[in-house]
């Protein structure tokens, strides 16, 4: 402990002119300093959480939305990031209460953990499944049948939990334009559906010439221009 | 009332003899000569039905070239301030004083305390005055007077008049027939005493008592000239012995203007009518609101200036929020003829919509009068966070955010945190192989449970590696008749496992035809012949190859098998 504390200490940016900025309300030269973060590289929740934080400062909702979500797949446990980003929308839980446990706790575990989870439950079936077929043809004596369901619960979880968060990196998006109008069809001849506000999002269908087949959280859907909105992982479609 | 004692004079006076019923009088006790160390304060009599309110001493020397002696006079003046309990005649008895072993007193005075007296009316000192009849140049004998401290000032500069009574003879029942009056002006009332003060002074020369009428300060109103208009008192004079009842006089003073001139041409957008030397500050008393919900922004104008004139600072336009019109107070207080506090504006504003809205910044400029310039200033801007009620929840919910709110920011770390791990199907590669190798492993065993043919060939490459490793060790070792043994064994037992054939049970010649039997190639016969041959030869005999030989003879079973297998 005290040395992943020593770890952790050495590895902070101490006291930095983005911080001195912030505190002093200068959020457009705060943010400055953090795109040199991300110029050298550098991602982690922390550092999207602050530019969200800045961009909320500065009033542009959308691309502060777009920078919590970005922190949030990397942390999607922290509390702040969780926090900042109820000051948009409330997450609805489902009416049953396994269903809406089991969410939430997807909802608390990253991609990345789910993509180890993966593996280990991946590894671990293979491993009883393995024992299992020599035990066809070598007497060993091991318990597998209650195992090998627990080891089947477990990677079903992590599949589960893998598909919908690997989904999500796929697919979502934010408006972070003021205001942009859905669609029915993929130019501004089609009839208008629907007017969507700044710092909404949903989930990306197919693209068509600059304009996006999207579905909302409300659950209905529309084309948007490409250029009124963001992905949340830019690089995960390519 | 005067006692002279050698070098030391010990008087003792009263300024009224007859005294308003309730109002204070003052009696004076002089102690003068040309050397006064050592002396003691007079003692005070117990004076029946009067109280002494308090003293003061003060002193004065006072230095004299006489026929061409320098002489020198020191006073020290004791001033009693007295009150009567009641009406009536009262007497003051004598003060006392010893000095080098000789004691000194006053003369006892006799003063009257009556109801009715006018507040307003006055005894001089009671020194007897003559009566001089007004004439030519500057000299009258009882006259008002306004005193005002600028004659040319900017809109909104403070202006002090003062309204002073000169009388220079005996009078009585002065009577103000109405306040002063000013126009064009905001008037801030500095003092108007309820009992005229006379007080010596000179005037071009000459000495009059002077008593403060009224002072004011003056604020004008826009760039119109003020006006000071005449105000009237009535006096009694008595003047010489042949008017011992006195004359009742109208006095009046003497219209003045002050010229108020415009302000600076380059007057900024934001001045409005602030004028002295001031500051503002600002402050709202929440940074985290409801929509909808109003909170303060109060701005507090700081130091000397017109005050009470000011207008508020305006409230820039705001789409997101509303600010209704300010509550105003003041609090000030006269200073230094200035008028010296604080002007508190509190505006109510109301968010209109929820995030994080900026209270824009607020512009303010003054006419600073000591440099005769506009100074601007700046306030703001601010922010506050304006939530929805569902946003806001319970007050548990708000506190425990308040430490994750958007007005934190996290120290960041300059580690990068992939989404995915690096080679990510590359760590499912073990587990597969490890599949891939049990079922083949499952197969193998299956396979070599049922096929006793597929078992033994199986075995060949093991059994084949062990005879060879034997063989080179027995060949390191000279180990001759063993080298031939097992050389014959690795040979037969091949045979078996290879063509399963009995050949340890056969004899040369059935083995042979065996194996041509089994279409075995006819050129490696002679060798495998030979082989077994020399084998026997070495085993049964007593001939003793060399270790060139054995390896020879383990060279030609190694083709032997290469061939066959």
């Amino acid at each position: 402990m005290f040395y992943i504390s020593v770890l952790m200490f050495f590895s902070q940016i101490p006291a930095t002119a983005a911080e001195e900025y912030y505190k002093e309300g200068e959020y457009a030269k705060t943010l400055e300093e953090y795109n040199k973060y991300l110029d050298k590289g550098i991602r982690n929740a922390e550092l999207y959480l602050n530019i969200g934080n800045c961009y909320y400062r500065m009033g542009d909702f959308g691309r502060s939305l777009l920078y919590y979500r970005r922190g949030w797949f990397i942390a999607p446990g922290s509390e702040s990031i969780l926090n900042n980003i109820s000051l948009f929308k409330k997450e609805k839980s489902s009416p049953n209460p396994f269903i809406s446990f089991l969410s939430k706790m997807i909802d608390r575990i990253s991609l990345r953990v789910f993509s180890y989870l993966l593996i280990l439950s991946f590894s671990l079936l293979i491993i009883i499944v393995s024992i299992r077929l020599i035990q066809t043809v070598k007497l060993i004596s091991f318990p597998t049948d209650p195992l090998l369901v627990l080891a089947c619960l477990f990677f079903v979880f992590s599949l589960v939990g893998f598909s919908i968060w690997y989904g999500r990196v796929k697919s979502r998006w934010v408006v972070t334009t003021e205001t942009t109008i859905a669609y029915s069809g993929p130019n501004e001849e089609f009839k208008e559906l629907m007017r969507v506000d700044k710092a909404e999002e949903g989930s990306l269908v197919r693209e068509d010439g600059g304009w996006w087949l999207v579905h909302f959280h409300s659950g209905e859907g529309g084309w948007i221009d490409s250029t009124t909105a963001a992905l949340v992982i830019p690089s995960s479609r390519n | 009332m005067i006692l002279l004692l050698f070098s030391l004079t010990f008087t003792a006076s009263v300024d009224q003899t007859v005294v308003p019923f309730g109002e204070s009088f003052n009696v004076t006790v002089t102690v003068e000569g040309e050397d006064l160390s050592g002396v003691e304060n007079p003692s005070a009599p117990n004076i029946s039905g009067i109280d002494i309110l308090g003293s003061s001493r003060s002193q004065s020397t006072q230095i004299n070239f006489i026929n061409g002696r320098l002489s020198k006079s020191t006073s020290y003046i004791y001033d009693y301030q007295m009150i009567a309990r009641q009406e009536g005649q009262f007497t003051i008895p004598p003060f006392s004083l010893t000095y080098e072993g000789k004691k000194y007193s006053t003369d006892p005075i006799k003063i009257e305390v009556k109801k009715g007296i006018s507040q307003r009316s006055v005894s001089p000192p009671a020194v007897n005055r003559r009566f001089e009849p007004e004439s030519g140049g500057d000299f009258r004998a009882v006259f008002l007077e306004t005193e005002i401290s600028k004659g040319s000032v900017y809109p909104g500069e403070p202006i002090i008049v003062t309204h002073y009574l000169y009388v220079k003879t005996s009078i009585s029942d002065v009577q103000l027939t109405g306040p002063p009056t000013y126009e064009n002006v905001w008037v801030e009332n500095v003092q108007s005493p309820m009992r005229l003060d006379f007080k010596t002074t000179t005037r071009n020369g000459i000495r009059y008592d002077r008593a403060l009428i009224k002072q004011d300060i003056l604020f004008p109103l826009g760039e119109h000239d003020v006006q000071i208009n005449p105000f009237s008192v009535q006096v009694v004079v008595r003047g010489d012995m042949f008017s011992f009842f006195g004359e009742r006089k109208t006095i009046s003073s003497e219209a003045k203007t002050i010229r108020v001139k415009p302000y600076p041409k380059d007057s900024p957008a934001e001045f409005i009518d602030a004028v002295g030397a001031l500051n503002i500050s600002a402050e709202i008393d929440t940074s985290n609101i409801r929509v909808d919900s109003p909170f303060s922004l109060k701005m507090i104008i700081k130091g000397e200036g017109n005050l009470n004139l000011l207008s508020p600072p305006k409230f820039p336009e705001s789409r997101k929020l509303t600010a209704y019109t300010p509550e105003s107070k003041v609090n000030s207080r006269i200073s230094g003829g200035s008028l010296v506090g604080e002007r508190i504006f509190n505006y109510l504003i109301t968010p209109k919509v929820s995030g994080i809205i900026e209270i824009p910044e607020i512009k303010w400029a003054y006419f600073d009068i000591q440099k005769n310039t506009f100074v601007r200033e700046k306030i703001g801007p601010w922010q506050i966070q304006v939530r929805t009620a569902d946003e806001i929840g319970t007050s548990e919910q708000k506190s425990e955010k308040a430490s994750k709110d958007i007005a934190y920011i996290l120290p960041v770390s300059n580690k990068t945190a992939s989404l995915i791990p690096k080679f990510f199907p590359l760590y499912f590669l073990p587990s597969l192989i490890l599949l891939i190798l049990s079922v083949y492993y499952v197969i193998d065993v299956r396979k070599t449970l049922g096929d006793s043919r597929y078992a033994s060939l199986k075995v060949i490459p093991k059994q084949l590696k062990s005879g060879f490793r034997k063989l080179e060790k027995e060949i390191h070792k000279n180990n001759v008749t063993e080298f031939y043994e097992d050389l014959t064994y690795v040979l037969l037992k091949f045979l078996k496992l290879r063509f399963h054939l009995n050949a340890f049970g056969m004899r040369k010649k059935e083995l042979l035809s065996a194996l041509r039997d089994k279409n075995v190639p006819e050129k490696i016969l002679p060798l495998l012949e030979e082989t077994l041959v020399k084998s026997e030869t070495v085993r049964f005999t007593s001939l003793v190859p060399g270790q060139e030989e054995m390896l020879k003879d383990l060279k030609n079973l190694r083709e032997v098998i290469d061939v066959l297998h």
